[in-house]
């Protein structure tokens, strides 16, 4: 596959060991080459956050066809240690391809009337209603309940019926 | 290309390319192709694989088909037997720890994890026979959570977690309060 050095002669006369780097390339791409094939890239729906893990998780895989990925995120560290009180508060809901604010997204009378024409939108994007369209809450735990429950009122209220959570599983992908 | 033959054949003026191979060809030894940006641009890929890739195959879901109500959610009119109630509230002032209990159909009961209300509710919807797949829509067994306003959205979806896992199939979740209902 590769051409390595092999043994050469010194400065001096006498022979000089080189490393024989062939092995070493062919492992090398063999791990870029494993890497590639099946490993998926880190993509804006994925954000990091530090998801629920619950006992004994249960979890599915996530559905890969017509969905939409809310996610929930946190507050920074460094805005958190300015402001305590922050530290349960969701900062933003991120939702391809946009980044929203809690009054952005649900409005300042709190009807949620942005995101319920978002996933309207997204449904009739993707030539489906509403309703078959999966929407997947991806927030962080140290999240409050309060902050997550108004996001799942507005998804039923737009007239979504597959809601799913996302959490940690185990790496045998659950029961 | 031709003058550059011309040249080689003349023999006259500087060697051109094709006059050079041929005289490596001839005598001296063929230099190897430097191997080193080769590793080099690999073991950046392999570092960069590693650090920038998710293995979402550690990240999965679970479903939360709620029980259709009428607007966003809580407790729909289609429900036909009493709910069973699953309070969770902060067990300190920081929230990290959880208290949790029962209330509704299973009766008032003390649960002190996740674990043994798992295996409560598994006992007690075996004995009644309202979980399962062969149970009739009608005696399906509803559950909901209620959360106390400040508990963390980790323990709520535990708590769901272990009623689907016990194997509930109509399990909601009840607007926060700001204390558990009496």
């Amino acid at each position: 596959m590769a051409g390595g050095g092999g043994g050469g002669k010194g400065a001096k006369g006498g022979a000089a060991l080189n490393i024989n780097l062939t092995p070493m390339i062919d492992c090398t791409m063999l791990l870029v080459i494993f890497f590639l094939l099946t490993t998926e890239i880190a993509s804006s729906n994925f954000v990091a956050l530090d998801l629920p893990k619950p006992t004994i998780p249960i979890g599915r895989t996530f559905p890969s066809e017509n969905r939409v990925i809310i996610n929930v995120m946190p507050y920074s560290d460094e805005v958190i240690q300015k402001d305590p009180r922050k530290a349960h508060r969701a900062a933003t809901f991120e939702m391809e391809p946009r980044r929203y604010t809690k009054d952005t997204l649900l409005g300042v009378k709190g009807d949620g009337r942005s995101l319920k024409a978002q996933l309207q939108s997204s449904a009739a994007g993707r030539g489906i209603d509403t309703k078959d369209l999966t929407v997947v809450i991806r927030s962080d735990a140290k999240i409050d309940y309060s902050e997550v429950e108004m996001i799942w009122a507005c998804i039923q209220d737009a007239g979504c019926e597959k809601v799913q959570l996302a959490t940690w599983i185990d790496k045998k992908g659950g029961e | 290309m031709a003058d550059a033959k011309s040249t080689s054949e003349s023999g006259k003026g500087q060697p051109t390319f094709i006059a050079r191979r041929k005289k490596a060809r001839a005598g001296t030894p063929m230099t190897n192709p430097p191997l080193t940006p080769l590793i080099d641009v690999f073991l950046f890929l392999i570092i960069f694989f590693l650090l920038g890739c998710k293995f979402a195959q550690y990240e999965g879901t679970i479903p939360a088909n709620l029980p259709k109500t009428g607007s966003g959610l809580g407790e729909s009119s289609e429900i036909a037997l009493p709910p069973i109630r699953i309070m969770l509230q902060p067990a300190d002032e920081k929230g990290d720890t959880i208290t949790i209990a029962t209330d509704g159909a299973i009766g008032k009961r003390s649960v002190s994890d996740m674990q043994e209300l798992c295996t409560i509710l598994a006992e007690w919807g075996q004995k009644h026979g309202v979980v399962g797949k062969d149970v009739p829509k009608g005696r399906k067994q509803p559950i909901f959570i209620h959360p106390v306003l400040k508990v963390r959205w980790g323990f709520v979806v535990d708590a769901f977690n272990q009623a689907v896992r016990a194997g509930y199939t109509e399990v909601g979740v009840a607007p926060s309060r700001n204390a558990p209902p009496t």
